[in-house]
C-alpha cells in the first residue's frame, strides 16, 4: 500500500477546506468551511490536532499573518496545502473512485 | 474592553506552547470571543471560551494518550479490556492502570451506587468552592491599590455622651450613613488637623449620577460618577493610563472642571482614541476637560463608576453630608500609631455646622467599608455552605461503608486467591481516589454554574463582584477539598475493613443476618448527625424565606400597583432658576395627565427606595425637646396629587394645590407618626413647624409609608414643590388605569418632544424598583433556602441508604420471621422502628443546634423571633415526613418478601 492512502477521511476533508478558502486559510475559516461543507459543527480541539498532524506530516505549511486588533496581539496563523499535500489528495482521490467504479449497479438499486 | 476568562487562557498557554500554532490559536479564540460578547453577550462569550479550551485540551490529550500508549507497556486484549496477564511484576504504571480499569467498572457496575456518590459529592463541593469563590474575591483578596494595608477611612466617632444619645435617635439608614459621610468643611478641618499622619488624604463623594454629553451629536448619558479631591486619587496610588491625575489646583473654588474616564467609558465611546486628553465633555451641561483615563481594573469605589469628577463640581456647603474620607498613612508611622493621633487631634474639633459637631475622627478599614454588608453576608453563606459539605461527606462515609461491607466478601475471595493486603487496598485506594476526583470535577463544573447565577443574581449594588471568578486560588481551594474528603472519606471504611478478619466476614456472609453491631451502631450515628445539621439549615433557610415574606406583606400605607416611575435630570445650562423647572414639570405633568390611560400624575425630590435621603432640622411649635433629642427628619419636596398618585391616605386636611407656591401661606404636610410624636394626642392640622428659619402651617397629615427594605416608620415631612427653591430633576409617579410599563414609551417621547436635552432615565413599574430594594433579604433566603433544600435531599437519601441497606442485609431474616407467622404490617413496624428512632434522635439535637443559628440571624429576622413556632414547627415536620417517607420504602419492600425466595437468596 502506498503512504498517501493513509489519509484519514478527516484529513483529506480539513485538506480540501483550506484549498477550497484559498489564500487567507486560517483555521476559523477552515473550520467555518468545514461546517458548512459536512452540515454540522466541528469541534475546535480536533480541527486544530487534525492541523498539526497534517502539519508534522508535510502536508500543509503554515506561516504567520499580520496581527490585528482584537487578538490580543497574537499573529493569524496561514495555511496551504503543499505539493506533497497535493499529491496526497490526488492519490486519495484515485484510489477511492477506483473503489467506486463498477458499483453503480449494486449502489443504485 | 471584556477579557476572555483568565484562567482558561493561562490553561491554554500552558497545553499550546509558544510557537506560532500556540499564539495563533490563542488569538483566533480572543477573537471569537469578542465576536461572541457582540453578538450572545459576555457570559455566552466566556462559556465559548471555556468549550473551546477544553475541546483543544481534550483532543490534545487524546493525540498524545493514542502516540504514547505503546510505551505504556500495556497493551489492549481483543475486547479493548487491558491484559492483565502481559503487566509485567513490578511494572507500577500498567499496574495502576489495571487498577484504574478495574475501579471504573467495578464503578460502572453498581451505577446507582456511584450515582449517589457522585451526585452528593457534586453537591457538596460544588456549593462550597461556588460560594468561596465569591468570598476569596470579595473579602479575602486585598485591595487593588499599592500597599492596601495603608489605606484607611477617617469615620465619625461621637466624643462624649450627648453624641452618643444624639447618634440613637437618628434613624437606621441616617446614622449609618453619616458615621462614613462628613461635609466638605469637616473634612478640611480633618485634613488640616492631621496631615502630617498621612502621605495624601482625600475626599470624595459617589452618592450621584451624572448627564455626561458627548459632543453636539453624541448625545448624553446618564452615568454614575465620583466626585474626588486631587489628594484621593494620590492617596490610592494608582498612575493614570493616559494623561494625568488631578493637581491640588484642581480643588480650588473656581478651578477648571476637569474629569478622568474609565476605560471602559474610554473603549466605549471613544474607540480607545490616544487624542481624548485634552478634549472637552460635559457633565450636567458644563464643559470638563479630559484630564486622563484611568487603568482597566481601576474600580473606585465601586465597578461602576465611569468618571471621576473633579472638586469644580462638587458641593462645598455644610449642608451636604455627602464626603468619604480616605488616606494613606506615611509609611514610617504604623497604622495604630496613626489611629491614636488622629483620635487625640480630632477630638471635639469645632468643625462646620451640620450634624457633625461634638464628635471626633477615628481610622477604619477602607476594605471592610466598601465590602459593607457583605461581609456578615458572606459568612452567613459560607457557614451554610460548610454544614452541606459536612452532610455531603457523612454521606459519602456512608455509601462506602455499606459498599465495603457487601464487598467484605469480594476481599476475602481475593485474598484467597493470593492478593496482598498491600494490593487489596492499594485497589481499594484507588476507587475511592478515582470518585473523590470525579467528584471534585463535576463539583467543579456546578461551582462555575453557581457563579454565573450568582453574578447574574446578585444585586448590582453587591460590593466587587467584578473581581468574582474562578481562579488558581479557586482550583487549589476545591482540589485541596476534594483531597480532604478523598482522604476522610477513604479512611473510614479502610479502617473498618482492616478489623473486619477473615473469619467474621465468611461467618457474616453465610449467616446472611445483621451485620456487627458496632458498625451499624456507628453508621446509625452518622444518619443522627446528618438529620440534626439539616434540620439546622431547615430551620435557618425557613427564618429568612418567612422573614422576606413578612417584609413583602407588610402593610406599607401606599399601592406600589400600576405606578410608573421616571427620573428626569435637567441641563443647568437651560434651566438655571428654581421657576424655569418648575414651569417645565407643571407642562409636563400637565400634559401626562392628559395622556390616556392616566389616573394621577406627579413628582418629587427622589423616588422611595432609590438609595436618596434628604433630612432636615425642624422645630415644632409647642414642643421641647430632650436635651440631646435630634430634631432631624426626612424632608420631601411633592407636586400636588403626589399622595393619589402613590395610592397614599390624606387621613387629614388637603392635597397641595395650585394655592401652594411662593405667594400663598407657607404650608406643610406631616406624617401620622410625626404627628403623634410632636403634637398632643396627634392634633397636628393648624399646627407649625418651623423648617429653614421660616414657620409654615401644617394643612394635611398624611398616612404612614413604609418602603420596603426599611425598618421603622420615620417621621416624614412634605413641602410643596413650587415653595421649595429646588432646581434639578425630579422622580415622576404616574398612575395608570392598566399596566404601567405601557406608558412608558409615551412619557419619554413626551419629554424627548418638549425638550430633547433632558435625560430620563429609571424608567420602569415602581413595583419593580421596590422589588430591587430588597434584593438583600431576597438572596439571603434564596441561598439559604437552596442550602437547605439541598441538604434536605441529602439527608433523606442518607436515611434512604442506610435502611435500605439494612433491609437488603436481612432479607433472610424477614423471611423466616414471615415463615414464623409475623404479619407484614408488623414487619413495616420493626424495620420503621429503628429509623424512626434514628429521625427522632436527629430532630432532638437538631433543635438544640437550631437555636444558636436562629440567634445568630437575629439581625436578618424582619418582626419575627429566632425562636419562631411555626419556622421550628415546620421545619421538623418537613423532616420528619421526608425521613419517614425515607423509612417505609425499604420497609413495605421489606414486608413484600416472598419468603421462598428470601431464604433461597443466600
Amino acid at each position: 500500500m502506498r503512504r498517501n492512502s493513509l489519509l484519514g477521511t478527516f484529513e483529506q476533508v480539513v485538506l480540501l477546506a483550506v484549498l477550497r478558502v484559498g489564500d487567507d486559510a486560517s483555521v476559523p475559516l477552515v473550520r467555518e468551511e468545514l461546517g458548512r461543507g459536512l452540515g454540522r459543527a466541528v469541534s475546535r480541539g480536533s480541527v486544530y490536532v487534525t492541523l498539526d498532524r497534517l502539519e508534522e506530516k508535510g502536508l500543509i505549511a503554515s506561516s504567520a499573518g499580520a496581527t490585528e486588533p482584537g487578538r490580543g496581539g497574537h499573529p493569524r496563523r496561514l495555511l496551504a496545502v503543499t505539493e506533497e499535500g497535493l499529491a496526497a489528495l490526488r492519490d486519495a482521490r484515485e484510489s477511492l473512485l477506483g473503489f467506486w467504479s463498477g458499483l453503480e449497479a449494486e449502489l443504485d438499486r | 474592553m471584556r477579557r476572555p476568562p483568565r484562567l482558561a487562557e493561562s490553561l491554554l498557554r500552558l497545553i499550546l506552547g509558544k510557537g506560532l500554532r500556540g499564539a495563533s490559536t490563542l488569538g483566533d479564540l480572543e477573537a471569537e470571543f469578542h465576536g461572541d460578547v457582540e453578538a450572545r453577550g459576555w457570559l455566552a462569550a466566556r462559556v465559548r471560551y471555556w468549550g473551546g479550551a477544553l475541546s483543544l485540551l481534550w483532543h490534545r490529550l487524546l493525540a498524545a494518550v493514542r502516540r504514547r500508549v505503546p510505551g505504556l507497556g500495556l497493551r489492549l486484549s481483543a475486547k479493548g479490556t487491558p491484559d492483565g496477564h502481559r503487566i509485567a511484576r513490578g511494572d507500577l504504571i500498567g499496574g495502576l492502570f489495571l487498577d484504574g480499569w478495574y475501579a471504573v467498572r467495578s464503578l460502572v457496575k453498581e451505577p446507582g451506587w456511584t450515582a449517589a456518590t457522585l451526585a452528593t459529592l457534586t453537591i457538596g463541593i460544588g456549593a462550597t468552592t461556588a460560594i468561596f469563590t465569591v468570598v476569596n474575591a470579595v473579602l479575602l483578596r486585598p485591595l487593588d491599590f499599592p500597599a492596601p494595608d495603608r489605606l484607611v477611612l477617617m469615620e465619625f466617632r461621637p466624643a462624649d455622651s450627648a453624641g452618643v444619645a444624639e447618634w440613637a435617635g437618628f434613624n437606621e439608614y441616617m446614622s449609618e450613613h453619616m458615621r462614613h459621610h462628613v461635609t466638605f468643611p469637616s473634612f478640611e478641618t480633618w485634613r488640616g488637623a492631621t496631615a502630617d499622619v498621612f502621605e495624601d488624604v482625600g475626599a470624595y463623594d459617589d452618592a450621584w449620577t451624572y448627564d455626561v454629553g458627548f459632543g453636539a451629536d453624541a448625545g448624553t448619558e446618564r452615568l454614575a460618577g465620583t466626585i474626588v479631591t486631587a489628594g484621593l486619587l494620590r492617596a490610592l496610588g494608582v498612575a493614570p493610563l493616559r494623561g494625568r491625575l488631578f493637581g491640588d489646583a484642581a480643588d480650588e473654588p473656581g478651578a477648571e472642571p476637569a474629569v478622568l474616564l474609565s476605560y471602559g467609558l474610554w473603549m466605549r465611546r471613544f474607540g480607545g482614541d490616544a487624542s481624548i486628553v485634552g478634549r472637552t465633555i460635559t457633565i450636567q451641561g458644563r464643559p470638563h476637560s479630559v484630564a486622563g483615563v484611568m487603568p482597566r481594573d481601576f474600580a473606585f469605589p465601586a465597578a461602576t463608576t465611569e468618571v471621576w469628577i473633579s472638586m469644580a463640581s462638587g458641593t462645598r456647603g455644610a449642608g451636604s453630608t455627602n464626603y468619604s474620607v480616605v488616606g494613606r498613612v506615611r509609611e514610617d508611622i504604623p497604622v495604630d500609631r496613626a489611629r491614636a493621633a488622629v483620635e487625640a487631634r480630632t477630638v471635639g474639633l469645632p468643625v462646620a455646622d451640620g450634624p457633625d459637631r461634638r464628635y471626633g475622627a477615628r481610622l477604619a478599614n477602607l476594605r471592610g467599608f466598601l465590602v459593607g454588608e457583605a461581609r456578615p453576608l458572606l459568612l452567613l453563606f459560607l457557614s451554610s455552605a460548610g454544614v452541606l459539605l459536612l452532610i455531603a461527606c457523612v454521606n459519602v462515609v456512608n455509601l462506602m461503608l455499606t459498599r465495603a461491607t457487601r464487598r467484605a466478601h469480594e476481599r476475602v475471595v481475593r485474598a484467597a486467591l493470593g492478593a496482598s493486603p498491600a494490593r487489596i487496598a492499594r485497589l481499594l485506594f484507588t476507587e475511592s481516589v478515582m470518585v473523590s476526583v470525579l467528584g471534585a470535577l463535576l463539583g467543579l463544573a456546578l461551582a462555575f454554574g453557581l457563579v454565573a447565577a450568582f453574578l447574574k443574581w446578585a444585586p448590582e449594588a453587591f460590593p466587587r463582584q467584578e473581581g468574582v471568578a474562578v481562579d488558581l486560588t479557586v482550583l487549589l481551594f476545591s482540589l485541596g477539598l476534594a483531597t480532604v474528603v478523598g482522604i476522610l472519606v477513604g479512611l473510614v471504611p479502610a479502617f473498618q475493613a482492616s478489623r473486619m478478619g477473615i473469619r467474621v466476614v465468611l461467618n457474616e456472609a453465610t449467616r446472611g443476618t445483621s451485620p456487627g453491631a458496632r458498625s451499624g451502631r456507628f453508621r446509625d450515628s452518622l444518619v443522627v448527625l446528618q438529620l440534626a445539621l439539616a434540620l439546622m439549615l431547615l430551620v435557618g433557610g425557613g427564618l429568612l424565606t418567612r422573614s422576606l415574606a413578612a417584609q413583602l406583606d407588610e402593610e406599607t400605607g401606599f399601592d406600589p400597583g400600576n405606578v410608573l416611575t421616571l427620573t428626569t435630570s435637567l441641563p443647568r445650562s437651560r434651566y438655571a432658576s428654581a421657576a424655569d423647572a418648575e414651569r417645565f414639570f407643571d407642562r409636563l405633568l400637565a400634559e401626562v395627565r392628559a395622556l390616556p390611560g392616566v389616573r394621577s400624575a406627579a413628582a418629587a425630590t427622589y423616588a422611595p427606595a432609590s438609595g436618596f435621603f434628604h433630612s432636615n432640622s425642624v422645630e415644632v411649635e409647642g414642643y421641647t425637646p430632650a436635651p440631646a433629642e435630634a430634631m432631624e427628619m426626612e424632608f420631601l419636596q411633592v407636586t400636588p396629587q403626589y399622595f393619589a398618585a402613590m395610592g397614599m391616605t390624606i387621613l387629614e386636611g388637603r392635597d397641595f394645590d395650585e394655592r401652594d407656591d411662593i405667594r400663598g401661606p407657607q404650608v406643610v404636610a406631616v406624617s401620622e407618626s410625626l404627628a403623634r410624636a410632636y403634637f398632643p394626642d396627634g392634633r397636628a392640622l393648624g399646627g407649625r413647624i418651623r423648617v429653614d428659619g421660616e414657620w409654615r402651617t401644617v394643612v394635611a397629615i398624611i398616612g404612614d409609608v413604609l418602603y420596603r427594605g426599611a425598618k421603622r416608620r420615620a417621621p416624614v415631612l412634605y413641602e410643596p414643590y413650587a415653595v421649595s427653591n429646588r432646581r434639578g430633576g425630579r422622580a415622576l409617579f404616574v398612575r395608570t388605569a392598566g399596566g404601567p410599563e405601557l406608558l412608558a414609551p409615551s412619557v419619554s417621547r413626551l419629554v424627548a418632544s418638549m425638550d430633547p436635552e433632558v435625560t430620563v432615565y429609571g424608567v420602569g413599574p415602581l413595583e419593580t424598583h421596590l422589588w430591587e430594594a430588597v434584593s438583600g433579604p431576597r438572596l439571603r433566603a434564596l441561598l439559604v433556602g437552596a442550602f437547605a433544600a439541598a441538604s434536605l435531599l441529602l439527608a433523606v437519601v442518607g436515611v434512604y441508604g442506610v435502611m435500605t441497606y439494612a433491609v437488603g442485609r436481612r432479607t433472610r431474616e424477614m423471611g423466616i420471621r414471615r415463615v414464623l407467622g409475623a404479619r407484614p404490617e408488623g414487619i413495616v413496624r420493626h424495620v420503621t422502628r429503628r429509623g424512626l428512632v434514628l429521625t427522632t434522635l436527629g430532630i432532638a439535637i437538631g433543635v438544640a443546634g437550631s437555636l444558636p443559628v436562629g440567634g445568630t440571624l437575629r439581625s436578618y429576622l424582619y418582626r419575627l423571633e429566632p425562636t419562631d413556632p411555626l419556622t421550628f414547627g415546620l421545619a421538623i415536620a418537613i423532616l420528619a415526613l421526608a425521613s419517614t417517607a425515607a423509612c417505609l420504602i425499604p420497609a413495605l419492600r421489606a414486608s413484600r418478601v416472598d419468603p421462598l425466595v428470601a431464604l433461597r437468596s443466600e
